[in-house]
């Protein structure tokens, strides 16, 4: 785990110098951010919504007005960034949210691996960027409040687990955590599976689009006559036979 | 009889579920998994529908369907054909989809919702539309106009319904074929016009307030309307049928102008040239489309000789154009239902099966669009306090709904969250956002601190029924069927527009919600008190959501919106947050 | 805090007894609209695409691979 984090973090300052450069792709990832948290702002009120214990209830809705807040902060941080400030178009376009849902289909343990897991990769991530624009101070700040956060987050959820180890649970939460982790590992999978399968698919159909059509082209430019004005059709049935027919 | 109707994969996915007749539980499916327009297989909605019956799926008699796939599918085959070898880019994403998903759409359905093939029907998309408007009206019989962009093959067609104690009918007589649409017209122009299709269409109509019709010759060399009402679309403007995403041709720019950048500003009174453009390509489309509804509306009297008409379809959201219908129309009354759109099939495709293949006797009509889920004034209570949350619980409703008043007469904007959500686009007074309509910063304070919306937007009014006729040119307002739902625009009366001008448009009209007591009690006593206070029985009305947002549904949204706009204060059924200075 | 509902009625029989459905193949279904509605001469077209889609679901059976044909089926 510590040599995982650690991997993590030398990565990370790694990347920060390429990928955290100029204004504007700056601008653009604080929005990445502040969609992301709006996102998980709903699902943590949504858990509070449906949790029956009452401290976990006050936990998630604290943790939801937590993210709430932070998708404001990245939201005017990124408008402050943006070239002559932001266009008078961008004030109608409230942060998109990028929500999952996860409380409603996951078991109480592995939402809180989920949650304990996804805040400790930010919190190390906001650190790492708190450190790169540490000459910006305005930048520097913002992520230091939101990694201050983030690990209030963390220590919550850790505790939560820690408790349920105790009371027995100690496999459920090794389970809870590799699974989550396991997920997020064929999530990725999926999506580079997704990105070539798509132009895959592209490729095969646009081929088929090209040799297989000229021939129907030419039969349906001889055998069929697009209608127009009003069409009447005749014997239309209302019966269950014809309801059950998908034409 | 139990009948669940269901609308997916396009636009707008919805369940609704008919016991015995009755419409039980209708609602979106947005509106469970926060996605605007949502068109994924409407699982939480179905769950909620047979909760709200305390049914299981083995308890259905029947899952509706409200298309005819194959049929869509056989359009889309000989449109390509039609458009080879235009449409290279958009055949593969279309066969991936319909051959990945859409053809196998019994055992998604069976899959997703835990039915079985036995019970799975199909009934097709106009006729769906057609049944949602006709079975929702209180008429017996009418001619049923339903306009929309394009369902399997139909855009616009015409039927004559009728029940009696030996059953139901609703009979197609004619209709009109893909491309030639008003909706995809109309969605077109919405796109060059910067707005995005299936959300911004309100936004053109608003917009046209602000315009001349100094197009209208020119859009109608695109779009020509026949004696007989039927419509033709020059397709050398047009790339809908190739494309998904681009839906004009820059012919449509030649004749236009060029179109609006998406978020380029539109502030009016016009500042610059191109924004006095807009509005008038805007207005030339407005105008086209009601005469085009007009020549519908009479053709079908011609055809039907009934004295009541329903509209239904996604052109049916056109309130401008219904309120020309009702009013300059042949017909002695219309009906429009609220969820008018692809929504409204879900609803449409179950009563077909209840009333005209079950025989099923039809029920009451459908007074209000309260058919969503509620939350007890106790459990909110309870989530409030272990939240943290400071509220004050109003055990006597009178005495809440007297302190909201108040707030409103000082000028506090706020939420209303009571009872069960609302079926359609519309907020109606249970899940809205409420402000004084007498307040001339209103529109201002609510669009820049709350609702984010293009300044050229208007909010709309909600008054109480006997005085409604005071304020609007509404000549009986218990009579009108369009106003309790918001579907038409009418007059604000010239010698009152100065005393609400939060909720009149710049050409002096309102798109007005009549309250009658017996179908929105809760919303009426509100209103009421604050008639009392002030001696104005209008609000500004406007639903509880951010931009691009959906409606909210549940208390944690609703306490959601609160949290991340400035509204002054939020009541969750009995409970009353007001927001504490920072 | 969840919506309310009411109790779960006693499930029953449904009212109107399900009559068994022919299990129909999509594409002989599709085949079958085709016919009623003239356009007879798009059914050689439709059997390409019935053998591209059991072709793409051959492959698809391939659970590891199954991601990179995710958009095809």
């Amino acid at each position: 785990m510590i040599a995982t984090e650690g991997l993590s973090r030398v990565f990370l300052r790694a990347v920060a110098p390429v990928v955290w450069r100029g204004a504007a792709p700056v601008a653009a990832r604080l929005e990445g951010f502040a969609a992301t948290e709006a996102g998980s702002a709903l699902d943590m009120l949504k858990a509070a919504e449906l949790a029956e214990d009452p401290l976990l209830r006050r936990l998630f809705f604290r943790h939801a007005m937590d993210e709430a807040r932070h998708a404001r902060m990245f939201r005017e941080a990124a408008r402050a960034l943006a070239e002559g400030g932001a266009p008078a178009a961008n004030e109608y376009q409230l942060i998109h949210a990028r929500r999952q849902n996860l409380f409603a289909w996951l078991p109480l343990t592995e939402f809180l691996a989920f949650v304990h897991l996804a805040e400790r990769r930010g919190e190390l991530q906001f650190q790492v960027l708190q450190r790169h624009f540490q000459h910006e101070p305005g930048l520097e700040r913002l992520f230091a409040r939101i990694a201050k956060d983030e690990r209030f987050h963390v220590t919550y959820s850790g505790r939560w687990l820690e408790a349920r180890r105790r009371e027995g649970g100690a496999g459920e939460v090794r389970a809870a955590l590799l699974k989550v982790r396991a997920r997020r590992a064929w999530e990725s999978w999926r999506r580079a599976g997704r990105v070539l399968g798509d132009l895959t698919s592209r490729v095969l159909l646009g081929a088929l689009y090209l040799v297989v059509l000229p021939l129907f082209v030419l039969l349906a430019r001889a055998a069929d006559r697009p209608a127009r004005g009003w069409q009447k059709r005749r014997g239309l049935e209302a019966n269950l036979d014809a309801a059950r027919r998908l034409f | 009889m139990n009948v669940l109707g269901i609308s997916a994969f396009f636009h707008d996915a919805a369940a609704a579920l008919l016991v015995d007749g009755e419409v039980v539980a209708c609602a979106q499916e947005e509106r469970f998994s926060r996605i605007k327009h949502d068109a994924a297989l409407p699982v939480e909605a179905a769950r909620f529908c047979l909760g709200q019956a305390g049914l299981t799926m083995a308890d259905v008699d029947h899952v509706v369907f409200y298309e005819k796939p194959l049929r869509k599918f056989e359009r889309l085959l000989v449109t390509h054909l039609r458009e080879f070898p235009k449409g290279l880019l958009q055949f593969p994403r279309a066969m991936a989809t319909w051959l990945g998903q859409r053809l196998w759409i019994e055992s998604d359905l069976c899959k997703g919702l835990g039915c079985t093939r036995e019970q799975l029907l199909f009934c097709e998309h106009h006729l769906s539309h057609a049944a949602s408007a006709f079975f929702s009206s209180p008429f017996e019989r009418a001619a049923v106009v339903t306009v929309d962009g394009v369902g399997e093959w139909a855009t616009t067609s015409i039927y004559r319904a009728e029940s009696s104690a030996s059953g139901s009918s609703v009979e197609l007589l004619e209709e009109l074929h893909f491309p030639h649409s008003i909706g995809l017209l109309y969605s077109a122009l919405t796109a060059y016009l910067g707005f995005e299709v299936n959300e911004g269409e309100y936004k053109v109509m608003g917009l046209s307030a602000y315009g001349q019709p100094r197009f209208l010759e020119a859009l109608e060399r695109v779009c020509s309307i026949g004696d007989d009402a039927s419509l033709t679309l020059d397709a050398r403007y047009f790339c809908y049928p190739r494309s998904a995403t681009k839906s004009f041709t820059p012919e449509l720019e030649a004749l236009l102008g060029p179109a609006r950048v998406p978020g380029a500003p539109l502030s009016f009174p016009a500042r610059d040239d191109e924004s006095q453009r807009f509005a008038d390509v805007a207005a030339s489309l407005q105008v086209l489309t009601e005469r085009y509804m007009l020549a519908l509306a009479r053709r079908a009297h011609a055809l039907t000789g009934e004295s009541a008409l329903c509209l239904a379809g996604g052109v049916a959201l056109n309130c401008v154009a219904n309120r020309r219908v009702q009013v300059e129309g042949p017909f002695e009354r219309v009906f429009v239902q609220p969820a008018a759109g692809d929504a409204g099939g879900a609803l449409g495709s179950a009563q077909w099966v209840t009333h005209v293949l079950g025989r099923t006797p039809r029920r009451a009509p459908l007074r209000h669009a309260f058919l969503g889920a509620a939350w007890a004034p106790a459990d909110i209570a309870r989530f409030l306090d272990d939240c943290g949350v400071e509220h004050d619980v109003f055990t006597d409703r009178a005495l809440l709904d007297d302190e909201v008043a108040r707030l409103l007469a000082e000028q506090q904007v706020g939420g209303w969250f009571q009872g069960r959500f609302e079926w359609g686009p519309r907020a109606l007074g249970a899940r809205s956002i409420i402000a004084d309509a007498r307040d001339p910063n209103a529109q201002d304070r609510v669009n820049r601190k709350i609702k984010f919306r293009e300044s050229f937007r208007p909010f709309a009014p909600a008054v109480l029924a006997d005085e409604a006729g005071r304020w609007f040119e509404l000549d009986a307002p218990a009579d009108d069927l369009l106003a309790p739902f918001m579907c038409s625009v009418v007059p604000v009366r010239p010698e009152v527009r100065g005393e609400l001008p939060a909720v009149t448009h710049v050409d002096g009209t309102a798109r007005v919600q009549v309250i009658h007591a017996q179908d929105n009690p809760r919303f009426h006593s509100l209103v009421e008190a604050f008639r009392r206070r002030t001696g104005v029985g209008v609000v500004l009305n406007t639903s509880m959501n951010l931009k691009d947002e959906p409606l909210c549904a549940s208390p944690a949204e609703a306490y959601a919106v609160f949290a991340r706009s400035d509204l002054d204060f939020l009541v969750l059924e009995n409970c009353l947050i007001r927001r504490r200075p920072a | 805090m969840r919506p309310i509902t009411p109790a779960l009625q006693t499930a029953r029989a449904a009212a109107s007894p399900a009559r068994r459905r022919r299990s129909g193949f999509v594409f002989v279904e599709l085949c079958r609209a085709l016919l009623q509605s003239g356009r007879w001469w798009l059914i050689p077209f439709v059997a390409v695409l019935a053998l591209s889609a059991a072709l793409l679901a051959a492959v698809a059976a391939v659970e590891y691979v199954a991601p990179f044909v995710y958009t095809i089926f």
